[in-house]
């Protein structure tokens, strides 16, 4: 696994890239700004880029901005945005069109090597990822009575974990469940929720998060 | 250009009854001269035109009497120009055409009508020319009357009579030419000749100055040049056609045609005195209308209605009148903003000053404004209506410098904010992060197993870090949530309903992005309505909405159920309700019949 690191503040790009090496992830370039990072990217073709998402100039959306363009450029490159915005706005933004190989997690999540090893893994396989304590805020979200009601703790359990990215199979090994029972339990979810059957899995995550931000 | 007058023009009070007792005196003589000259034509009917019948009587005094009472009068009212004079002036010259009259018996008398019986044209031209501030305003129009006067006192008059024997050239019956220095019949009906065809010529400029001037005046400067430039030049056109009737004859006469030009020349000039008074009329119409908008703005102070008087009375639509206020001075309009800074191409400034103070001042067309006497009008009339609304647009950009000063403190407040947020984003939790990272970077410990207890200490202390960092970022989004900046008031709305206490029901946004005063006052009433409405008991959520209305955002927080508030309203939402009123808007609380509670504001958004 051959990942880079932009991040304008030195302390935790290298924190972060000691951190991983020492986990076995081989860090292929580190960067401390965009275009950096799209420089390095091109020489190097990483399975996954961990971006920052304030870099300079701006400080503001740099690294969604980064995503977007690695995305036409190198396709095959995924992308983790690091954030310290708990919005599900930016990462909206990051998912909402094109959420393979794409990822966000909250900046502090660099000090946890086996969330953040986890993440850059399902990048590189292709899935999404979303962190769970922005898709905790969704779901706790103060609504009026509605389909959510009806759900089971078991189902907003797995619920969850759907909107975080996994897969049926991540799901049942996080519940240590069978993966005959996952694929029972979101089936009854997605017929609650009035989403329809899903198969894909990429639009079954945009599905729930479409309904968890409505 | 900029030109000052002061409404006290005219200097001392000593320089304005001379002036006025002047022109009385003159228009005396003048108006006694006319009953001279009638009683000498009708002791001598046959050479003149008055002495023939009543109505001849008639159209010589009130042709004359009406020029000399114009210009009487017109001096009485404006005694700094000349121009009342040059009036008195021309009903005189009227009076001389009558003494070519070879009846009139006197030599003395005789040789005067001999050499200033033609000057009438001239005068009367002169006196149309210079109307109405009393001077000519160019040098063509100096020439041209230099030209004229020259051509009908010398040529036309002068010179023929220092060699026109009376005895010699068929008039037995005149008296004796004073002025005869040597008798040459020739030359002197030649010298007469001369003059005619050169009378034609003067004519024709006068006529021409007269027309130019009309085209080259502004239109509120013609509406009063007219009345009195028009009668003046059909005057000179038919003293010309006299010329030219008198051509084969060799020289002026008193035929029945002349008789007929001369009643027209009469006529001509009546009209030219009643042009004359016309302008009074309207100076009083002004007057009129200003007065009745002072004694209308006792009652209810129209702001603007002064200048819109002025625009329509002078006839400059784009006429602007500010006035001085604050120290520096600076100027504003009737309404408290800011007056246009610099005068366009074709426009001027005119102060309008009352003591050596100016009042007030007015932007307008070039050549609007350049009779003094006008300014003076203006300035008197307008005085009280003036002070009115200086004092009211004094009062209102006062206002506005409050209002200004209180939206810079609200942004200056803003961007504080802003920059905590940063600073806390990006200095205290960047580090707590680094903390966090640096505290799981084992410390290469060879051959040793890691000590249980450090193990823990270390998670406990990944723990806290933890706990901190997220109560710093709230702590941040509370100050200034950075989706406002980045995102707009509709991100920012959304982002706040995923934490409120209460569901909130999000109905139609504005998509696009607003001045960032705006968004933040935006969004600060909504997180403040919607935790007053969160904090209410048996709250069960609340809706709101925000649509662009014109040049104005409105948005209104209502609450899904009814609900009695626990505290005045307002009262709570005091902060919010500053920063709406910082940029010109206004809040409202109250509830909806059904007892649901609504909080409503309007904010100008126009940048």
């Amino acid at each position: 696994m051959r990942v880079v690191i932009a991040d304008d503040a030195m302390l935790i790009r290298e924190g972060t890239a000691r951190l991983l090496e020492e986990a076995g992830v081989e860090v292929a370039g580190k960067a401390c700004d965009a275009q950096q990072l799209l420089r390095i990217v091109a020489t190097e073709h990483p399975d996954v880029a961990i971006v920052d998402i304030k870099m300079p100039p701006t400080h503001t959306d740099e690294g969604l901005a980064a995503a977007e363009q690695i995305r036409s450029t190198h396709p095959g490159v995924g992308v983790l945005v690091l954030s310290q915005y708990l919005d599900s706005r930016y990462a909206t933004r990051l998912l909402e069109h094109h959420p393979e190989a794409r990822g966000y997690l909250l900046k502090e999540r660099v000090s946890d090597i086996g969330v953040l090893k986890d993440a850059i893994q399902r990048i590189a396989e292709g899935e999404c990822v979303l962190d769970p304590t922005i898709v905790t805020r969704l779901i706790k979200r103060q609504r009026h009575r509605g389909p959510l009601d009806d759900l089971t703790d078991r189902e907003r359990e797995v619920l969850a974990l759907i909107a975080e990215g996994r897969s049926n199979l991540g799901i049942a090994q996080a519940l240590v469940l069978s993966p005959k029972t996952v694929e029972a339990h979101v089936g009854r979810i997605m017929a609650k929720l009035g989403l329809g059957d899903t198969p894909d899995y990429h639009r079954r995550v945009l599905a729930v998060l479409a309904f968890l931000r409505a | 250009m900029v030109t000052c007058h002061d409404s006290v023009v005219g200097g001392s009070w000593r320089t304005v009854a001379s002036a006025r007792a002047g022109a009385l005196a003159l228009g005396a003589l003048g108006a006694a001269f006319g009953l001279l000259t009638l009683a000498a034509a009708r002791a001598a009917p046959g050479g003149s035109f008055a002495g023939t019948s009543w109505v001849g009587a008639v159209a010589e005094l009130t042709a004359g009497w009406a020029l000399i009472a114009a210009g009487v009068a017109e001096t009485w009212r404006r005694p700094a120009s000349r121009a009342g004079l040059l009036l008195v002036g021309a009903g005189i010259g009227w009076f001389f055409t009558e003494w070519n009259n070879p009846g009139v018996g006197s030599p003395a008398a005789f040789t005067f009508g001999l050499i200033a019986s033609a000057l009438a044209a001239p005068l009367v031209a002169h006196a149309a020319l210079a109307y109405p501030a009393g001077r000519l305003d160019s040098r063509l129009d100096v020439g041209v009357l230099v030209f004229a006067y020259a051509g009908a006192g010398l040529v036309l008059g002068l010179l023929p009579a220092l060699f026109f024997d009376p005895g010699r050239q068929g008039c037995s019956l005149c008296p004796a030419n004073l002025a005869l220095m040597r008798s040459e019949p020739g030359l002197a009906s030649g010298l007469q000749q001369a003059g005619l065809l050169l009378g034609l010529a003067w004519a024709a400029a006068l006529v021409t100055a007269g027309m130019r001037r009309l085209v080259r005046a502004s239109p509120p400067l013609r509406r009063m040049l007219w009345p009195v430039l028009v009668p003046a030049g059909c005057y000179v056109l038919l003293a010309g056609a006299d010329l030219v009737h008198s051509l084969p004859r060799g020289t002026l006469g008193n035929d029945p045609l002349d008789y007929q030009l001369w009643l027209g020349e009469a006529a001509c000039l009546v009209l030219m005195a009643l042009g004359v008074s016309w302008a009074w009329v309207r100076d009083r119409r002004t007057r009129a209308a200003v007065v009745r908008l002072v004694i209308d703005a006792a009652q209810s102070p129209p702001p603007g209605g002064l200048r819109d008087v002025l625009a329509q009375m002078l006839g400059d639509p784009g006429l602007e009148l500010a006035y001085p206020v604050g120290e520096p001075p600076r100027q504003v309009r009737a309404d408290g903003e800011p007056a246009s800074a610099e005068p366009g191409g074709d426009e001027t400034v005119t102060p309008l000053a009352r003591g050596g103070r100016t009042v007030a001042v007015v932007r307008h067309r070039a050549g609007l404004l350049d009779d003094p006497g006008l300014v003076e009008e203006v300035a008197a009339a307008a005085r009280l209506g003036m002070e009115n609304e200086r004092l009211h647009a004094e009062v209102l950009a006062h206002l506005a410098d409050l209002q200004a000063a209180q939206a810079r403190i609200v942004a200056g407040g803003d961007a504080e904010r802003r920059r905590l947020e940063r600073d806390l984003h990006d200095g205290a939790q960047q580090r707590l992060v680094a903390l966090a990272l640096a505290l799981r970077l084992p410390a290469p410990q060879p051959g040793e197993a890691p000590d249980p207890r450090l193990t823990s200490l270390i998670d406990q202390v990944g723990y806290e870090l933890r706990l901190a960092i997220d109560e710093l970022r709230e702590l941040a989004h509370g100050i200034y949530p950075a989706v406002l900046a980045d995102e707009g008031l509709a991100a920012a709305v959304e982002a706040l309903a995923e934490t409120c206490a209460i569901p909130i029901t999000i109905g139609h946004l504005p998509q696009g992005r607003l001045p960032a005063p705006v968004e933040a006052a935006g969004y600060f009433l909504v997180a403040e309505a919607s935790g007053l409405i969160a904090a209410l008991p048996g709250a069960e959520g609340a809706t709101v909405e925000a649509k662009q209305e014109g040049d104005r955002l409105v948005i209104q927080i209502t609450s899904d159920a009814a609900a009695q508030p626990a505290q005045d309203l307002e009262a709570a939402l005091l902060d919010v309700s500053d920063r709406v009123g910082a940029l010109g808007g206004r809040l409202d609380a109250g509830q909806t019949p059904a007892g649901a509670i609504t909080i409503w504001a309007e904010i100008p958004c126009g940048s």
